[in-house]
């Protein structure tokens, strides 16, 4: 057996060693260097034959999205727009660009232009961290050509950029500013509308958290008391509206844009003929309940009257008022009062106020849950502070213990605020509530 | 069975090194040459400008691999590229071949300048503006926010570029000896820990001075450049300076430059601020007057010519006044000086000699004291007549032409003759830029 072996093995090697030397010097393909040269004048062809020019998504490691408008022309410019900002939606900037031959063929935005704002390493232009800007890429390895899309990889921070050709139309509106109109259009929704939602067609309805700041949308639905599909997406402005990074499915529906429709004032979802609007509401769809919690959006509420701005009326106003003025006798300002989710799910109450310095009172409650899902909170511990202030926290303590909550998002009726708020309210009456800021 | 292997593997291995392979090494390599582009007018303006005469290449397209790789940078706006190196040119090469003669860039300039558009962020929250490697190449960042007409964004962006070309000149020829020896203890790695004025207290002319004596000498040889002879007074004005010491080493760059080179260092820095002034504003304002860098200026059209025509009929008719005050003593008119003795006053001091009668050769004063009123937003001085000693009372009438020009409203500033060896200061009239008058700077 091990004789075979070894036979079979020598005869192989023989074999090898006879055939091992080839003296035909011709690459089974042609010489690489003139490979390469070929393809680099193949992909500058590819690149200025785009008689309208093309429009190119990226969304860049340091957050939002961008798209682009560019012309190239075959004495190595480019002309550019971008959804930067105002100004590079509606107006044409000319620079230049060079393939070259780097590990891969590669394009080269070499000189200034609006590609390189996301990348610029000053924060005031980037609006991304001081010497790294937005973390995005004017360098590109030429990958390849899929359907009408070419896809480009940034060669220093890896991000995708993918090139669709233009029609004449399209090359029309972009250049007449529709991208500028859109960004406008934006804006001015996402400041008016609180809680974007959409109605599916079995009934279900999602949050769309639309931010223009940062660029995102966030995508969020309800799977069931406890679980809940969130997917946040970067966007690029579009002639149509906004494009995500990727898609979002919802049961064989996929959103990649948000269309915007003039007339209606309103952005809508499209698959195949389907069309679906936005809607609005005033509070999010999906329970605070649900995406309350360790390791999700949200573990704390804060009430602080100074932002705020206003009051409620609810009976939690008025133990904090009788807090505060006990404070006051004690010589100190009770500025905040702050409901925290610990990582053992425990409960901190926490008491922030000012003598000479700043200074914190904390509670612990473990969290009882009751047979309606409803859950009481039971007094644990408690620092040194608490015992300090124990009779000024009184008000607010009382509060807490001995009262049944439910956690749910609460309406903002202080005029004037935007904020999103959150609420313990109490299972016995849905008027009364501790509400305050949600955050983590 | 070990035999047969053996033979095998020693058939295998003829085999292998019997192979022979011929390859074509007359192939034409392919992309050799390096990157080509479509040139445009600036390319063609930078080839006619620095490549063809002094063989310095200006790389201004992104090539990341001259470039720290870890770093997020940008291409330059190829729009601010020209202005930059128009600066580069007149503000660097041409005073340089001026005085020397274009072979002098030639030999010893670095062979090339890359641009890069933005700053680069250094790891401790500082930025780098402008890096040399070793007398090949200097980089120049943050190009997208130059402009010309910003005096100190000029300044640093050319301080660069002299500070370096020094370490050429000093790699060339040694400075001298004596020259480390002045501050020899006040050098440390940690120099931009330490403050300017501490620098200054120990006689450095700037932070970056004290790492090195070589970069102590491009600090002084560039500030010097740069700030000019106004900006410079201005910087061992600052209280605690240690004057003595970097006067020495001015003297020692002066002659240095003189003995080595063949270059006047006044004139070279004239050329220099000439170039400046014509694109960003001079700070003449605010280097001319009571306590600053110059207090007096010293008017004399027989030595420093090149007046305006009517500062100059203002001169001839009080010279020709001054003949016939006295008919015994024949004065002649000299010389004037404007000087500052206080804040808010003006001294025209006018110098005539009697040239016949018992006091034949000696000179005499007559001073006129005018009230200022600076407008700093206007970088205007008024001057009001208020008064004159014994001297100016007795020749008041002779004076008058003199004493009425320099009434009114006068911007301060920096005149140059055609020669531009010596940076001269003095006075425009306000409202017509045709009439003005200037003469030595004096501390």
């Amino acid at each position: 057996m091990n004789m075979i072996k070894k036979i079979a093995l020598y005869t192989i090697l023989s074999a090898l060693a006879f055939s091992a030397c080839k003296k035909a010097d011709d690459p089974f393909m042609e010489d690489p260097d003139k490979r390469l040269a070929a393809r680099l004048a193949e992909d500058e062809q590819l690149l200025t034959s785009a008689e309208f020019g093309w429009k190119a998504t990226i969304y860049p490691k340091g957050g939002k999205g961008f798209s682009y408008y560019f012309k190239f022309g075959k004495d190595n410019s480019v002309e550019m727009m971008g959804d930067f900002d105002a100004t590079t939606a509606t107006a044409l900037k000319s620079s230049t660009y060079r393939l070259k031959a780097l590990q891969w063929p590669t394009l080269i935005f070499d000189t200034y232009n609006y590609i390189h704002l996301p990348n610029d390493p000053a924060p005031g232009v980037s609006g991304g961290t001081a010497g790294a800007g937005l973390q995005s890429d004017f360098q590109f390895a030429m990958d390849k050509m899929k359907g009408d899309t070419f896809f480009l990889n940034g060669i220093d921070r890896g991000n995708v950029m993918t090139m669709v050709k233009l029609t004449s139309d399209e090359q029309k509106e972009i250049l007449a500013g529709k991208v500028a109109q859109n960004m406008t259009s934006m804006n001015g929704y996402a400041s008016t509308v609180r809680y974007p939602n959409l109605t599916m067609e079995d009934g279900k309805q999602m949050d769309v958290s639309i931010s223009p700041a940062s660029r995102r949308v966030r995508i969020s639905y309800q799977i069931d008391d406890t679980n809940v599909f969130s997917k946040s997406r970067g966007f690029a402005y579009t002639v149509r509206g906004v494009i995500l990074d990727s898609t979002v499915t919802y049961k064989g529906f996929a959103i990649r844009e948000l269309i915007w429709d003039g007339d209606k004032s309103n952005y809508f979802v499209q698959n195949g003929d389907k069309k679906i609007y936005l809607g609005s509401g005033i509070i999010p769809v999906v329970p605070l309940a649900a995406v309350f919690g360790v390791g999700k959006d949200y573990t704390s509420i804060d009430y602080t009257p100074a932002t705020l701005k206003g009051t409620m009326g609810t009976d939690f106003d008025a133990a904090f008022t009788n807090s505060s003025n006990l404070f006051k006798g004690g010589s100190a300002t009770l500025n905040t009062v702050r409901l925290i989710l610990n990582s053992d799910n425990t409960y901190t109450l926490r008491f922030n106020y000012v003598t000479t310095g700043s200074l914190v009172a904390n509670i612990i409650y473990t969290p009882v849950k009751n047979a309606d899902g409803s859950f009481n909170l039971v007094f644990t511990s408690q620092d040194n502070n608490a015992g300090v202030r124990a009779a000024a926290i009184a008000p607010v303590k009382n509060y807490f213990e001995n009262t049944a909550f439910k956690i749910s998002w609460v309406t903002n009726t202080i005029s004037g605020s935007v904020l999103t708020l959150g609420g313990l309210v109490k299972a016995t009456d849905n008027k009364q509530f501790f509400y305050g800021v949600v955050g983590n | 069975m070990k035999k047969y292997c053996l033979h095998i593997i020693a058939l295998a291995a003829i085999c292998l090194f019997s192979c022979k392979k011929e390859d074509d090494l007359n192939k034409p390599l392919v992309g050799l040459g390096g990157d080509t582009w479509a040139k445009t007018a600036l390319d063609n303006w930078i080839y006619n400008t620095f490549t063809k005469p002094y063989n310095l290449e200006v790389k201004y397209r992104w090539d990341g691999t001259e470039l720290d790789p870890t770093k997020t940078l940008v291409p330059p706006d190829s729009s601010r590229v020209r202005p930059l190196m128009e600066m580069v040119n007149s503000a660097w090469i041409a005073p340089y071949v001026a005085e020397k003669g274009a072979d002098f860039i030639k030999m010893y300039s670095p062979k090339q300048y890359m641009l890069v558009g933005s700053v680069e962020y250094n790891t401790g929250g500082t930025v780098k503006l402008g890096e040399a490697e070793g007398g090949f190449r200097v980089t120049l960042y943050n190009v997208n926010n130059f402009d010309k007409t910003n005096r100190a964004n000029v300044q640093q962006v050319l301080k660069t570029i002299h500070h370096e070309f020094t370490h050429i000149l000093h790699q060339t020829v040694e400075i001298p000896k004596e020259y480390p020896l002045l501050t020899g203890g006040g050098y440390t790695s940690d120099w931009n820990n330490q403050t300017l004025t501490q620098g200054l207290a120990l006689g450095f002319i700037s932070q970056y001075a004290r790492a090195a004596p070589n970069e102590d000498f491009a600090e002084m040889v560039s500030i010097m450049l740069t700030q000019g002879r106004g900006g410079y007074e201005t910087l061992l004005r600052t209280s605690g300076t240690n004057v003595t010491v970097l006067r020495q080493k001015e003297n020692i760059v002066v002659s240095y430059f003189k003995q080595t080179w063949g270059i006047d260092f006044t004139s070279l820095q004239t050329k220099v601020q000439k170039d400046l002034n014509s694109y960003s504003k001079s700070l003449a304002f605010a280097q001319i007057g009571f306590s600053k860098a110059f207090s007096q200026i010293t008017i004399n059209p027989a030595l420093v010519g090149e007046q305006s025509d009517k500062f100059n009929t203002v001169w001839e008719t009080a010279k020709a006044n001054f003949m016939k005050a006295s008919s015994s003593a024949l004065y002649a008119l000299e010389s004037i000086n404007i000087v500052f003795p206080t804040a808010t006053t003006m001294q025209l001091k006018v110098n005539f000699r009697a040239t016949a009668g018992t006091n034949a050769g000696n000179l005499f004063t007559g001073t006129y004291t005018y009230n200022v009123t600076a407008n700093a937003t206007a970088e205007t001085n008024t001057f009001a007549y208020a008064s004159a000693d014994a001297n100016g009372t007795a020749l008041a009438a002779a004076a008058k032409p003199l004493t009425d020009y320099f009434s009114g409203a006068f911007a301060m500033k920096y005149f140059y003759t055609q020669d531009v060896k010596v940076e001269y200061g003095g006075l425009q009239k306000a409202d017509d830029a045709t009439s003005f008058t200037f003469g030595i700077l004096n501390l």
